[in-house]
């Protein structure tokens, strides 16, 4: 197989196939824990990291897993990430730990995982293999935490509140108040307003890739008409 | 049919490597963090512990100081099997970790005032865990949420970073209010409920009252009332 371009690898994971938004995987963590910035964040990172790693070691034994039993290889490959991940955030940032709860072990179900580790890390190459987990670590993530954002405005009126549980106690004073309380709205908290949160960023995405698409279409009508301007001209 | 059986070998003996490798990544990691992860338990029940006996005059370390509980199911803690007279170290932790443990911060060698945990299940959403402080006199020192899933915004104002109502107990006990006005106001008693959630602030009330009765009932287990502060539940 051809090596890919890092810039198509990095577009892919980024935007035009967006693990959140295109290929709406991983909803289960997406949705239940984006009721706040800090957690979306302390999320994404344990995602992205179970990413790259996954998709690096899967990707360095792809000579040696036979195709008949890869798949409990890349599961155990994943389990044993995660777990180690989890243990290091036991260790390392206790609260936000507390605060994440069942979606760290959970990670383990994110079907993004194995399908980049099926999908892409068993054909490519070490390198490639850990970039693509790294860009759609970072698709998944920015979803993740601009929807915590989302919901955290909107459902508390604060802004990265508890942001000590994941940076220390030089975060102590980082969160901060948008909204008065009496103007939250509290629907964004609960599981409705993730869904819909989640749509209208999906909706956002779609009305600019249209746009774009509408632009590119002016764009090569404007270009086959110059000729026949410059003819005239 | 033998390359076939050959390779079944071969695959079976490849899983079993990668297994073993995973397997060992694990517990190097289990290994190396364990200690901080027990440091970081232990800190947080510390530092819960600390706040509920806040304005208690005490010398020890009531996190290191757990005792059985008598009848933990008067507060919602499940049964227990039965009450060893001496607990071992191991059985303690094990009380510990099954949050079946209290906590004593003593002065003197005197037990000045617990920590125990209690939980109720009239909560809007699942159970509401509580652990409260009291002293020797039956007062309330402190109360704080140790977990729950009430309705964000309406019911968690039960916990200390939502709002300041747990505080509400602070000073209280069995008989300020009396009796019957151990409730939230909409039940006829003193403590407030919040607009639009009176379940969750009823559960606490009630729990925070559970908790108290529980503390008469076994003063002299709880307080160590015998005397002999070295053997712990002697008196039972």
């Amino acid at each position: 197989m051809s090596d890919p371009r890092l810039s198509d690898l990095a577009l892919d994971g980024l935007w035009k196939n967006n693990p959140a938004l295109v290929q709406v995987l991983g909803l289960c963590p997406l949705l239940a824990i984006s009721n706040t910035t800090v957690n979306a964040l302390g999320l994404a990172i344990a995602t992205l990291v179970t990413l790259v790693v996954a998709n690096g070691v899967v990707s360095a034994i792809r000579d040696w897993v036979r195709p008949e039993v890869r798949l409990p290889v890349y599961v155990m490959v994943i389990a044993s990430v995660v777990t180690i991940i989890e243990l290091v955030m036991n260790a390392h940032f206790h609260s936000l730990y507390n605060t994440l709860g069942i979606f760290i072990p959970l990670i383990v179900t994110n079907c993004i995982i194995i399908a980049r580790a099926e999908g892409f890390a068993s054909r490519h190459g070490f390198g490639f293999s850990v970039f693509d987990g790294f860009v759609m670590g970072m698709g998944f993530g920015l979803v993740l935490v601009v929807l915590g954002a989302m919901r955290e405005v909107i459902g508390s009126g604060t802004l990265l509140a508890g942001a000590d549980q994941l940076f220390g106690p030089v975060a102590m004073e980082w969160g901060i108040r948008v909204l008065p309380e009496q103007a939250t709205f509290l629907l964004a908290l609960m599981p409705p307003g993730a869904f819909i949160g989640l749509g209208l960023l999906v909706a956002f995405k779609q009305a600019i890739d249209q746009r774009a698409a509408r632009r590119a279409r002016a764009l090569r009508a404007a270009d086959s008409d110059e000729p026949v301007a410059q003819a005239a001209g | 049919m033998r390359l076939e059986a050959r390779q079944i070998i071969i695959t079976t003996v490849l899983l079993a490597v990668f297994f073993g490798l995973g397997v060992g990544f694990v517990a190097y990691t289990h290994q190396k963090t364990a200690e901080q992860i027990e440091l970081n338990r232990q800190a947080v029940l510390l530092g819960q512990i600390m706040e509920v006996l806040a304005g208690a005059d005490y010398d020890n370390n009531p996190a290191e100081a757990p005792f059985l509980l008598p009848r933990p199911a008067a507060l919602g803690l499940g049964e227990r099997a039965e009450m060893p007279a001496e607990p071992s170290p191991a059985e303690l932790e094990q009380a510990v970790d099954a949050g079946q443990a209290g906590f004593r911060a003593r002065r003197d060698d005197d037990v000045v005032a617990v920590a125990i945990p209690v939980v109720t299940s009239r909560g809007y959403s699942g159970d509401i865990r509580l652990l409260v402080g009291v002293d020797a006199a039956g007062e309330v020192l402190g109360v704080r949420v140790l977990q729950q899933n009430e309705t964000p915004g309406l019911g968690d104002k039960i916990t200390a970073d939502r709002s300041d109502w747990i505080l509400d107990f602070l000073g209280r006990r069995l008989g300020d209010p009396p009796a019957e006005e151990w409730k939230v106001k909409k039940d006829g008693g003193v403590f407030d409920q919040f607009t639009g959630a009176t379940v969750s602030p009823r559960a606490v009330v009630g729990a925070v009252r559970d908790a108290l009765e529980y503390v008469r009932r076994h003063h002299g287990i709880l307080f160590d009332d015998a005397g002999e502060s070295t053997t712990e539940e002697g008196a039972s």
